[in-house]
């Protein structure tokens, strides 16, 4: 299934925040979206994600999901949103509360998402009782629990110390590998997006238009041999020069809006 | 450092003798973190009941004007040991109880109404807004003229005092659910029904509980008024009737019950509190 | 703006007490009454000069209530109150912080002041006449009240049992009247001035009137211990106000007829200032004029014998009789 964003433009009363965007996501394709801050990547992906109604243009999937998927299009948020109210178990468990499942087949879900995801020994923790890191795994073995076509990741690491953030990066190549499942990967930070994604999708500044898309030539399993570093390094140092001068201006404009 | 005579602004001269003394920093962080004794809440309470007491033994104030603890004593056992305290308790506890839930659950209702539905927000906060500030006691007589003077017009009042501060905690309680719990739920495809009650209600809930707490006070001081209408019995007709004949003890006595009851009803709420909100 | 007028008034009379030398001789006092006809002479001694021509500097406190009348005498707020007597009232006596000095307002046949009033389905089911209300529901203001008594006395008169009526406290008269209106009760005691409107409504009917009934002493002056101890004070207040009484009770309630007070030259003077004092226009004051002695006499055999039945009631604390809270030497008895 493929998810494509055809000619998405959006605005916040006066404020124009997307113009004209396009571009597609295939099957198991993992597609970073970057660009300066306040360029609208996050607005992008909540139209895509049927949250938010765009002003013009449209979100479209092509091709039928997954046959097993019971929600193909799943969010992992920044803020993780979990509810506060209910242990780890319960908060995987909650979107398949209303799927039609047996007790029996949702305990084996969830149970199975939390072994993926190392939280086997936490399911009756609260989430306010868990680090930063193991509570977006929560949202990640949620998000798992309902067997996504494409997930849909805002910025899912931004709100966590660098070390939490190389552990669950790991975790998402291990998850992303076998190519089962695709992703849209918002994020304004580029290492983030040159080592997980296939396509990177390069915003300018306010409103957000396509500038550039760039393809990454690697695998991601060749991105994690040592002799990849350096061009890796070279990528990101491309895309830097592509977005930085827009940042110095966005981060102006940011002050004086 | 350049052994140079000139420096930029941030470069500071060195200054002072180097010696191997040391001497510890002075500890400047003390204070503005005030902390409540476990019992100094108590021992005032003593001693300004001792205080008050001795103030009236001693014959320092006109008893009529302000009755020593020990007469609020007497006039509560006499009350207690003449039974009417329970009819009175009775009476008071169940007119307060029928106005609250009453009340209670109309505003919930209508608060999650207004916290939901467009239509119901234009509506409801209008009238609210209009009929909140009505002082109930004006609207007695007027309850008379519909209700009668039975129960009815005493349990309305309650349940009317009740009911607008129940409305305004519950739909202030539901719009502060964060909104991007909510999105979570939709993202699921989570019907609307269930994000209601497996998202926004417990996400209310502590907004909620928080207003149980002022309009368990509401209520209570409702009851007062609401025995005005013709009450026989009742901590507030006894309250009122003991102002009537200038019977100073017994109007504290009434008074004590009243705040007594008011405390109760308070640790009803902590103890609800911890047991639904553990998770904050 | 009567309070802005009455703040001027009292500046020019202080500007005049300062210019004269006699104006400082007059005793100050404070007097609580409230807006009703049943204080009528202490309105006609204030406005007539009465008070001033006795050596007296006298301030009218108004109250809405009977009660503040008499917790403020008690606490020395104001030195004298006027007002009915209640049951709070005794119970304040009771304890000796303020005595009894004069008679004032009285229920006397053909002076209608509070009245037995019947809801209309009451009323089309039988109620006609005071002596029906055994064992009905009748409303009241508070226990203990002026309305409570004579609705006792009504008992003892037709050997009815009190506790066979269903006494209902609503604690103010526009519950009461409502709770008249939307028949939830079946009786009332009202004052004239509350039920006027009522009856002219066809909201309710009369039964009768207290005074036809059972007469009583209504109201009293009262004064705390230490005002009874200034002697002069005392003594010249009471004369200003026995002239007062006298001359309201020779020209109005003398002419009266009817329950009502004729509106002719003689009277007019003293009716505009009733009307002046009680807010209300003319037409009203003559058919709610209060019946008060000519010499300002106190029937100490009634005080005394509410004082037995609110004590038996459980109103009033037992320990103390009617004597007790009289200041023998200044009440006339009657």
């Amino acid at each position: 299934m493929d998810l494509i964003a055809d000619h998405i433009s959006h605005r916040f009363g006066a404020l124009e925040v997307l113009d004209d965007v396009s571009f597609t996501t295939g099957a198991g394709e993992v597609v970073a979206i970057v660009g300066p801050s306040g360029c609208g990547k996050s607005t992008l992906l909540s139209i895509l994600g049927g949250l938010l109604q765009p002003g013009s243009g449209q979100a479209k999937l092509r091709g039928a999901p997954p046959p097993d998927s019971r929600n193909p299009l799943t969010f992992v948020f920044q803020d993780f949103a979990l509810l506060p109210w209910c242990t780890v178990e319960a908060n995987v468990a909650f979107p398949l509360l209303h799927a039609g499942l047996s007790a029996a087949e949702r305990q084996a879900i969830v149970d199975d998402a939390l072994r993926r995801t190392g939280l086997a020994d936490f399911r009756g923790t609260y989430p306010k009782q868990l680090s930063g890191g193991m509570r977006q795994r929560v949202g990640i073995a949620r998000a798992l629990a309902v067997r996504p076509a494409i997930l849909l990741m805002d910025e899912p690491l931004s709100a966590l110390d660098s070390q939490t953030r190389e552990l669950l990066m790991e975790d998402f190549i291990r998850l992303l590998a076998d190519g089962s499942m695709g992703a849209v990967y918002v994020t304004h930070n580029l290492e983030e997006a040159v080592r997980l994604a296939d396509r990177i999708v390069v915003l300018s500044r306010r409103p957000g238009r396509v500038r550039e898309v760039v393809a990454i030539p690697l695998t991601r399993g060749e991105r994690g041999d040592i002799n990849a570093r350096g061009r890796l390094l070279a990528l990101q140092d491309d895309l830097w020069s592509l977005i930085r001068e827009e940042a110095v201006e966005a981060e102006r404009e940011v002050q004086h809006a | 450092m350049k052994p140079s005579g000139k420096f930029s602004m941030l470069e500071r001269p060195k200054t002072g003798d180097r010696t191997d003394e040391t001497r510890p920093v002075a500890f400047r962080g003390a204070g503005f973190a005030p902390k409540a004794g476990r019992y100094s809440g108590w021992i005032a309470l003593v001693l300004a009941i001792g205080l008050w007491q001795l103030a009236g033994s001693a014959g320092w104030v006109n008893p009529l004007f302000l009755p020593a603890p020990s007469a609020i004593a007497v006039a509560i056992y006499r009350l207690a040991i003449s039974g009417a305290l329970w009819q009175h308790l009775s009476y008071s506890i169940m007119r307060i109880g029928t106005g609250w839930i009453l009340g209670t659950v109309a505003g919930v209702i209508v608060g999650f109404g207004i916290g939901l539905s467009s239509l119901t927000r234009g509506v409801g906060i209008t009238f609210i807004s209009a009929l909140f500030p009505i002082p109930k006691i004006a609207l007695l007589p007027l309850l008379i003229l519909w209700l009668g003077i039975g129960e009815q017009p005493k349990i309305a009042t309650i349940a009317l005092g009740v009911f607008f501060s129940t409305a305004i905690s519950v739909y202030s309680g539901v719009d502060a659910v964060p909104r991007n719990l909510i999105r979570m739920a939709q993202s699921f495809n989570v019907p609307f029904h269930a994000i209601v009650r497996r998202v926004i209600w417990p996400g209310a809930l502590p907004s909620i509980l928080a207003g149980f707490r002022i309009t368990a006070s509401v209520a209570l001081l409702l009851v007062v008024s609401a025995e005005m209408i013709g009450a026989e019995y009742g901590i507030g007709a006894f309250v009122l009737q003991a102002g009537n004949l200038m019977q100073t003890d017994q109007l504290l006595a009434g008074v004590v019950i009243l705040s007594l009851f008011g405390l109760a009803v308070g640790r009803v709420i902590n103890w609800l509190e911890t047991r639904l909100l553990h998770w904050r | 703006m009567p309070r802005f007028a009455r703040l001027i008034l009292a500046a020019l009379l202080a500007l005049a007490a300062s210019s004269t030398v006699r104006a400082d001789e007059l005793l100050k006092a404070r007097v609580g009454v409230l807006r009703l006809s049943s204080s009528a002479p202490v309105f006609i001694a204030q406005d007539k000069g009465y008070f001033r021509a006795a050596g007296l500097d006298i301030e009218l406190k108004f109250f809405d209530a009977a009660q503040p009348i008499a917790v403020a005498t008690a606490s020395g707020d104001i030195d004298f109150g006027i007002t009915a007597f209640t049951a709070g009232l005794y119970n304040l006596a009771g304890k000796g912080t303020l005595k009894v000095i004069g008679g004032m307002s009285r229920e006397k046949a053909g002076y209608p002041l509070i009245g037995y009033f019947a809801s209309n389905n009451a009323y089309a089911a039988g109620l006609r006449t005071p002596k029906d209300l055994a064992g009905k529901r009748i409303a009241v203001t508070q226990v203990g009240s002026s309305f409570h008594y004579s609705l006792g006395l009504l008992a003892d008169k037709y050997g009815l049992k009190l506790s066979d009526m269903k006494v209902l406290p609503l604690q103010s008269l526009s519950n009461v009247a409502a709770a008249l209106k939307g028949e939830t009760v079946d009786a009332a005691l009202l004052p004239a001035s509350t039920a006027r409107k009522l009856i002219d409504d066809g909201g309710a009917k009369l039964l009768g009137w207290v005074g036809d009934e059972t007469p009583w002493q209504l109201g009293a002056v009262f004064a705390s211990p230490k005002t009874l101890t200034d002697k002069p004070l005392v003594t010249k207040l009471l004369a200003a106000l026995a002239r007062a009484d006298r001359e309201y009770h020779d020209v109005i309630l003398a002419a009266v007829a009817d329950g009502k007070a004729p509106i002719n030259e003689v009277t007019k003077p003293l009716l505009e200032i009733i009307a002046k004092y009680t807010n209300l226009p003319v037409e009203q004051v003559v058919g709610n004029c209060a019946y008060i002695d000519p010499d300002g006499k106190l029937d100490v055999k009634n005080v005394a014998n509410q004082v037995e039945w609110l004590q038996e009631q459980g109103f009033v604390d037992k320990g103390f009789t009617a004597d007790t809270i009289i200041a023998g030497e200044y009440v006339k008895p009657d």
